[in-house]
């Protein structure tokens, strides 16, 4: 029963930073219609980012985390600004830029690794807490407020998506961007705007993800194929789907591990990434989408 | 109102709209007709911002003057007052028929922080008036509905509501009655006429030639991307080449 769970509390602490990383890479998805993997880079550099203001640079904590969401909304405007935006005005293809893409990954986790080095570095915010006993599992308090932050997040978005004006424009871009340009709506500020919010919440995830664990500049790889697996399960492009599948992700690899050895952590993602591409390509709550 | 100077558009080497030059008048409804292939979906995206000519003027006249858009941006176009009815019913799907009406309604939906600080609601008049159009048009019991869920002569109804709250000075329609009943085809009548007294300009498709000779005060004919004749309704019932277009006479 403790085993048990313990292994729940570890699913839903997995769950919830992987939804905070699938739910911003599905926002600019059905919004921009291509696979965004630059997502796991700007993760990487807002985590740098926190850890520099932070850690280096010594700023209040809650300060340092404003910011850091902040930079990391600039960083996904800029990358849409500098490197999305003259490829769409030369009509390429979403495989160019899915290309583009993996580059601007490549490209971030490199400038982390040239400016912070390769050494993996620790944010000492909330260390040598006990952590609290459940029915005899373990929670620290850092992983109560991870669960917490993500909810209070997830319902925002909900809001924001359903109930502003702007969300509203965004599901009209990411139903039918030529209708939506004929009633006037910008579909490319409504791209910038993706970006920006999407990776805020990327900003979130980072910095739960730099209380939690160390980073190192390339984390950014693995954590984008865990949320892109957790979007490809709910179903591309579907945020609700985003959400279920990351959880889905978190029980099944936690789970899995109460039979396999702990290396095959990441095996399960791949394999039920690839079970999902293979037999439900629009996974549990996917929109089948006519893309380029 | 508009005027469509020596329009040129060719693809991969066929005409698809060839040299035509035409206007549209203030508070008229003037139709484009021909047989399938003759450019008039051609002429509209080209007008719409859709497709760019090859060669060509648009010149639309606007509160700040007459301005030549050829190369604007589609939502551009849009914004300064052209408002267009597409071929084939296309609502957001995701969107409830209100949210379809409410997002056409004008250009506030992209600013941001006002977005993020709840302060950029639907003024309760921009609500009040798409509720109201939407009751004009007897789709007052739906509006809560998705549009994936409606037939597809409500789809066609919603959307010329949209048609007709997205700001505009013309209003162009892509065949507004193809393919729905004998009812809804009345309703969209009676609105069109409805329309044309309220002084509105209206740029119309539409293959029913009973349907067009009808409403309209000018028709212009086309065949292989190239105008052959103009006139009213009366004078093109009667021109033995729209005879021979359309009959094969």
């Amino acid at each position: 029963m403790d085993i048990f769970l313990q292994l729940v509390i570890n699913s839903l602490i997995a769950g919830a930073i992987y939804s905070l990383i699938a739910c911003g890479f599905s926002l600019i998805y059905s919004t921009n219609k291509f696979i965004h993997f630059a997502h796991g880079g700007v993760i990487v550099a807002s985590s740098y980012i926190f850890y520099f203001l932070f850690s280096l640079l010594h700023l209040e904590f809650y300060l340092s985390c404003i910011l850091a969401v902040i930079l990391a909304g600039l960083v996904g405007y800029l990358i849409n600004l500098i490197i999305y935006e003259p490829f769409r005005k030369r009509k390429a293809s979403n495989s160019i830029l899915l290309i583009a893409s993996l580059g601007v990954l490549i490209l971030l986790e490199s400038f982390m690794l040239i400016i912070f080095g390769a050494n993996v570095q620790t944010i000492d915010y909330i260390d040598n807490v006990q952590g609290l006993s459940f029915y005899g599992a373990i929670i620290t308090p850092l992983q109560i407020v991870i669960i917490i932050s993500s909810i209070i997040l997830f319902v925002f978005f909900y809001l924001f998506m359903k109930k502003t004006r702007i969300g509203k424009a965004m599901r009209a871009v990411s139903d039918n961007v030529e209708v939506a340009e004929i009633v006037g709506i910008s579909a490319s500020r409504i791209y910038s705007w993706s970006f920006v919010i999407g990776s805020m919440v990327a900003g979130v995830a980072a910095i739960l993800i730099s209380l939690e664990q160390n980073i190192e500049p390339s984390m950014g790889t693995g954590l984008m194929i865990k949320g892109f697996t957790a979007a490809v399960i709910g179903g591309l492009g579907s945020v609700p789907g985003a959400i279920l599948g990351a959880f889905l992700l978190g029980f099944a690899e936690n789970f899995g591990i109460w039979y396999l050895p702990s290396g095959y952590k990441d095996a399960i993602a791949f394999v039920l990434l690839f079970l999902f591409l293979l037999f439900r390509p629009n996974g549990i709550l996917g929109i089948k989408y006519n893309t380029k | 109102m508009l005027k469509i100077n020596n329009l040129k558009k060719h693809f991969s080497g066929i005409k698809a709209v060839n040299d035509c030059s035409f206007g549209v008048e203030k508070g008229k409804i003037t139709a484009l007709i021909g047989p399938n292939g003759s450019g008039k979906t051609t002429m509209f995206n080209l007008i719409c911002g859709v497709v760019e000519p090859d060669d060509g003027k648009i010149i639309f006249s606007t509160n700040t003057g007459d301005r030549n858009i050829v190369g604007m941006s589609v939502e551009k176009i849009s914004n300064l007052g052209i408002s267009r009815l597409f071929q084939q019913s296309r609502l957001f799907k995701n969107l409830t028929v209100l949210e379809n009406l409410l997002v056409a309604e004008d250009n506030e939906d992209q600013k941001f922080w006002k977005n993020i600080c709840g302060l950029n609601r639907f003024d309760k008049s921009k609500t009040e008036k798409a509720t109201k159009i939407l009751n004009d048009f007897g789709l007052n019991e739906i509006t809560h509905l998705t549009a994936g869920e409606l037939s597809f002569g409500q789809k066609r109804l919603v959307e010329l509501a949209r048609n007709i709250l997205n700001y505009h000075t013309v209003l162009v329609l892509d065949e507004p009655v193809a393919g729905v009943n004998p009812k809804i085809r009345d309703d969209i009548a009676k609105i069109i006429l409805q329309m044309k007294k309220d002084g509105e300009t209206i740029l119309l498709i539409e293959h029913d030639m009973s349907f067009t000779l009808g409403i309209s005060d000018k028709v212009i004919v086309m065949d292989a991307g190239k105008i052959i004749v103009t006139g009213t309704p009366e004078e093109i019932r009667n021109n033995p080449e729209v005879l021979r277009i359309y009959l094969g006479k």
